[in-house]
C-alpha cells in the first residue's frame, strides 16, 4: 500500500538546527532539502566519538571496582567507584554535544542513548552472581515449571495466584525455547540482561513514536534520552510486564502512524499552523487499509494477551482514548482488541479474570489505597528512604517538565495530542485496582513515552525565527543551560531511584542455596512460611509446596504477630501440615526498607520462633535460617554451621 | 506491507537502484537464519557460537521476514519502520508459536525453532 499525501506535511530531512537557523522551517523544501547543500559535519561526529571511547574506557575501569558484595545502607550507591560517575557525566556531555548536530548526523545521539542504556543498567547484568531482583526468580521458577510439566495448566489453582502464570503463559513459553535452545541450565543465566536487551529493542520503537510527532531529532533523542533517565520504576526486568509493555507501545505506535481518518487532520495539514518541529499528521488510510493494518497487527495483538494480564486493558483503555480525537476514532480496531481481551480472559485467563470481578467491588473507587507503593510499610533505612524521596521528585520533575511544555509549546501539543492522550489515560485505573501495590509503578509506566516526549519538548526549543527574534533567541539561550542541567539532575535522581535500595535486590549465592536446598528437601504438600515472598528462590517449586508469606500485612497486625511469632504462625498452620519456616537475609532487609516490620523486628521474630519449642533448627548460617514446624516435639533443636 | 512514504528515512541519502547482488544474499541468509539457529542447537553447552545466532534469529528473524517480504526491498520511508518494528513481531510470533506448541503438548526447542525457521522461509520466498 502507498500512501501518498498531496500535502506537504511530512518529515523534513533538514532538521533545524540550535544555532540560527537558516530560515523559517516552513520555506525549506518539503522532501528535505538542504541535504546536499549541508556540508557533513566533522567536528560533532568526532566529538561524538571522543566521548563515548572516553565514557567507556571510565566505565570499564570502575566496572571491576563496583563494591557490590559489600553493600551497606546506601544500596549501590556509595560503592560505585567515581570513575562510574563519571563516565556517565561523560556521556551526557557528549549527548549534549551531538545533538546540535543530531539534524545531519542523528547517530550520534542514537548511539549516546544506547550507551547510557548500557552504561546504566548493565554492570548487575555483568558482575551478579544471582538473579536481580529476587523476586524475579519466581519467574525462572515458572519457565523451569513449565519445563518440567510440558503442559499449561491454568486451572490448577496454585496458592499465590501462581496459575496466573499458566494463564498468561506467552512470556514463559517463549523463555522456556530459550532456555532450550540457549543450552543454558535455566533463564537465570541470562534474567539479568532483560532490562538491557528490552531497553535496546524499545529504543527504536520510541524512535519511531517519537518522530510521528516531530521532526526535529533533537527532539526525538532527548525524550528518548529523558525515557532512559526516568524509566527507574523496574518493570523491565526479567518478567512478562516487560516484554508486554514493549509489544503495547509497538501497537499504540503503529496505530498512531496508520489509522488516520482521511479527512481529519483540518488545520494541522497547513505547515504554517504547526509547531516548527512538529511533524505532520501522517498519510490518512482509508477503511480497506485500517482492515488491513489490523489483521497486521493481530498477531501483536494476540501476543499481549498471552503475555499479560493487566497490559490489555491498558491497551484498550488507550485506544478507548485514542477514540476521542477525530484523528483516530477507530471503533473497529477497538472492537477487535476488545473481542481479543474478552476472548482470552474467558478462556486461558478465566479462573483469574472471574476472581478479579469479583474483587473489583471493593477495590473500586479506593483511590488512595490502589495508588499506594506496595504493600503497606514506611520505607525505613538511609538508602530506602532517599530511594522513595528519589521516587517522587523523579516523578513531579518528569510531569512538571512535560507540563510546562503543554503551556510553552501549545501547537506542539495541538498536533501530539493523541501521545498526550494515550499517556493520560491509564491514569484513572487507579480508581479501579491496586493491583497489588504495584498499580503506581504500572501507571506511570504506561505513561511515560509520553511524559518524556512532552518533557523534552519543553527543553528542546523550537528552532524557527531568526536571531531577530528576541523571545525565541532567549529561549534558545536558557535551553542551552537549562537542557544539560535538567539533564544531570534527572540522572542524579535515577542513581537513588534505581540503586538506592539495591541491597534488597542483590541475594549472594549462598542464600540461594540455603533456600533451594530447603525447599528440595520439604515433601511434596508441605506448607513454607516466610515473612515476604522477596527472597530467592522463594517459589522454587511452587507447584508442589503451598507458602504463606505472613508479613506481608499492615504493620499493626505485624507487631501483634512479634507479641507471640511462635503462637501466632502456629495457629496458622493447617492441622497436619509440614511446615517450614523460611528467614533470610534478604527477607531481614526487605521487610526493615520496606517498613513491613518495626526495627529489630526481624531478628526478635528470628530468636523468637529459634527458641520455640514447636520449631526445630533444620539449618542456620548468617545468612539464613531454615526451621521445621514440630507441634509434638518439646526441646529438640539443633543448630549446623 | 505497510508503506509510509511520508516518513522520511534520514539515515540514508537517496540512492539509486539497491545493489541487486548483495541484496538477494542478504535475503537468503535472513530466510535461511531460522535453519541456521537450528543446526546451532545442536552444539554441546551454552557456548556463543550457540546461543547468539539463536537470539538473533528468535529477535529479528520471523519480523524481518514479515516486514521485509519485497525482492526489491522496502522503500526509504518504510525502512526505519521496518527497523523498529521488526523485534517486536517477531517476539509476538515467537510468544504465539511457543504458547500453542505447548498447548498441544508438542514443545520443545526444536519445534518452536522449526516453526519459526518454516514461517522465516515461507514469507521470505511466497511473499
Amino acid at each position: 500500500m502507498h500512501h501518498h499525501v498531496p500535502v506537504p506535511t511530512a518529515e523534513s530531512g533538514a532538521l533545524p538546527a540550535p544555532a540560527p537557523a537558516t530560515g523559517p522551517q516552513d520555506a525549506r523544501p518539503p522532501d528535505g532539502g538542504g541535504r546536499t547543500a549541508r556540508p557533513f559535519p566533522r567536528r560533532a561526529p568526532d566529538a561524538g566519538l571522543l566521548t563515548l571511547l572516553l565514557a567507556a574506557a571510565l566505565w570499564l575501569y570502575a566496572l571491576p571496582r563496583i563494591g557490590f558484595r559489600e553493600m551497606g545502607d546506601y544500596g549501590l550507591l556509595d560503592r560505585l567507584p567515581a570513575a562510574y560517575y563519571l563516565s556517565l557525566l561523560v556521556l551526557t556531555a557528549g549527548f549534549v554535544l551531538t545533538l546540535r548536530r543530531a539534524g545531519t548526523a542523528p547517530w550520534w545521539p542514537a548511539l549516546h542513548c544506547a550507551a547510557l542504556l548500557f552504561a546504566l543498567k548493565a554492570p548487575p547484568a555483568i558482575l551478579y552472581d544471582a538473579v536481580r531482583y529476587p523476586w524475579a526468580s519466581k519467574h525462572d521458577a515458572v519457565v523451569n515449571t513449565l519445563l518440567a510439566n510440558g503442559e499449561l495448566r491454568p486451572n490448577a489453582a496454585l496458592s499465590g495466584n501462581m496459575s496466573a502464570y499458566d494463564q498468561w503463559p506467552g512470556f514463559f513459553t517463549l523463555d522456556a525455547g530459550l532456555v532450550r535452545a540457549f543450552g543454558v541450565e535455566s533463564a537465570a543465566a541470562y534474567a539479568n540482561w532483560a532490562p538491557i536487551v528490552l531497553g535496546l529493542l524499545m529504543m527504536p520503537v520510541l524512535m519511531l513514536l517519537y518522530r510521528t510527532f516531530s521532526q526535529d531529532w533533537r527532539l526525538v533523542w532527548t525524550a528518548v534520552w529523558i525515557f532512559q533517565l526516568a524509566n527507574w520504576v523496574g518493570q523491565d526486568y526479567f518478567a512478562p510486564q516487560g516484554l508486554a509493555f514493549l509489544l503495547h507501545l509497538t501497537v499504540i505506535t503503529v496505530v498512531l502512524r496508520h489509522f488516520v481518518r482521511p479527512g481529519s487532520a483540518g488545520r494541522l495539514r497547513d505547515r504554517a499552523r504547526l509547531d516548527p518541529a512538529a511533524a505532520g499528521v501522517p498519510p490518512p488510510t482509508g477503511t480497506r487499509q485500517r482492515a488491513v493494518c489490523v489483521a497486521i497487527l493481530a498477531p501483536l495483538l494476540l501476543a499481549v494477551n498471552a503475555t499479560h494480564q493487566l497490559t490489555p486493558v491498558m491497551l484498550c483503555v488507550c485506544l478507548s482514548a485514542l477514540c476521542l480525537t477525530r484523528r483516530y476514532r477507530n471503533v473497529g480496531l477497538l472492537t477487535v482488541t476488545v473481542l481479543l481481551m474478552l476472548a482470552w480472559d474467558l478462556t486461558m485467563g478465566r479462573p483469574l479474570f472471574t476472581e478479579t470481578l469479583s474483587t473489583l467491588k471493593e477495590s473500586i473507587g479506593e483511590l488512595t489505597q490502589n495508588s499506594r507503593a506496595g504493600y503497606a510499610g514506611e520505607l525505613t533505612g538511609p538508602g530506602p528512604e532517599l530511594a522513595g524521596t528519589a521516587n517522587v521528585l523523579m516523578v513531579l520533575a518528569v510531569a512538571a517538565l512535560a507540563g510546562a511544555a503543554l503551556v510553552l509549546r501549545r501547537r506542539l501539543v495541538r498536533s501530539a495530542l493523541p501521545l498526550l492522550l494515550v499517556s493520560a489515560a491509564p491514569v484513572p485505573l487507579f480508581a479501579v485496582n491496586d493491583y497489588g501495590g504495584e498499580m503506581l509503578f504500572r501507571v506511570y509506566l504506561f505513561g511515560l513515552p509520553g511524559a518524556a516526549f512532552f518533557a523534552a519538548a519543553a527543553l528542546v526549543p523550537g528552532a524557527a525565527g531568526t536571531s531577530r527574534d528576541g523571545a525565541r533567541a532567549l529561549r534558545r539561550r536558557v535551553s542551552a543551560v537549562a537542557l544539560p542541567a535538567v539533564l544531570l539532575v534527572l540522572l542524579a535522581g535515577f542513581m537513588p531511584s534505581y540503586y538506592g535500595k539495591e541491597t534488597m535486590y542483590y541475594t549472594p549465592p549462598e542464600e540461594t542455596a540455603l533456600v533451594t536446598r530447603a525447599l528440595d528437601n520439604a515433601p511434596d504438600g508441605s506448607l513454607i512460611l516466610a515473612t515476604t515472598g522477596s527472597f530467592p528462590q522463594a517459589l522454587h517449586r511452587y507447584d508442589r509446596i503451598e507458602h504463606w508469606f505472613f508479613a506481608e500485612q499492615e504493620l499493626p497486625e505485624n507487631e501483634r504477630m512479634l507479641q507471640d511469632p511462635a503462637g501466632y504462625l502456629a495457629a496458622g498452620i493447617p492441622p497436619g501440615t509440614r511446615a517450614y519456616v523460611v528467614l533470610t537475609r534478604t527477607q531481614d532487609i526487605y521487610t526493615a526498607g520496606e517498613g513491613l516490620l518495626p526495627p529489630g523486628g526481624f531478628a526478635t521474630l528470628r530468636a523468637e520462633l529459634a527458641g520455640s519449642p514447636l520449631f526445630r533448627t533444620v539449618e542456620s548460617h548468617d545468612y539464613g535460617v531454615v526451621l521445621e514446624y514440630r507441634p509434638a516435639d518439646r526441646g529438640t533443636t539443633t543448630t549446623t554451621r | 506491507m505497510i508503506e509510509v512514504t511520508s516518513q522520511a528515512s534520514q539515515f540514508r541519502p537517496p540512492t539509486t537502484d539497491a545493489p541487486h547482488g548483495a541484496e538477494r544474499h542478504l535475503r537468503l541468509l535472513a530466510g535461511a537464519s531460522g535453519w541456521i539457529a537450528l543446526a546451532a542447537t545442536a552444539l554441546p553447552g551454552p557456548s556463543p557460537l550457540r546461543w547468539i545466532p539463536v537470539l538473533l534469529f528468535i529477535l529479528f528473524g520471523p519480523g524481518c521476514a514479515a516486514l521485509y517480504p519485497q525482492p526489491d526491498g522496502l522503500a526509504r520511508g518504510a525502512r526505519l519502520e521496518a527497523v523498529a518494528l521488526a523485534a517486536p513481531v517477531s517476539l509476538s510470533l515467537g510468544v504465539l508459536a511457543a504458547t500453542s506448541l505447548f498447548l498441544v503438548e508438542a514443545f520443545s526447542a526444536t519445534s518452536l525453532l522449526v516453526v519459526l525457521a518454516v514461517l522465516t522461509t515461507v514469507s521470505y520466498t511466497h511473499l
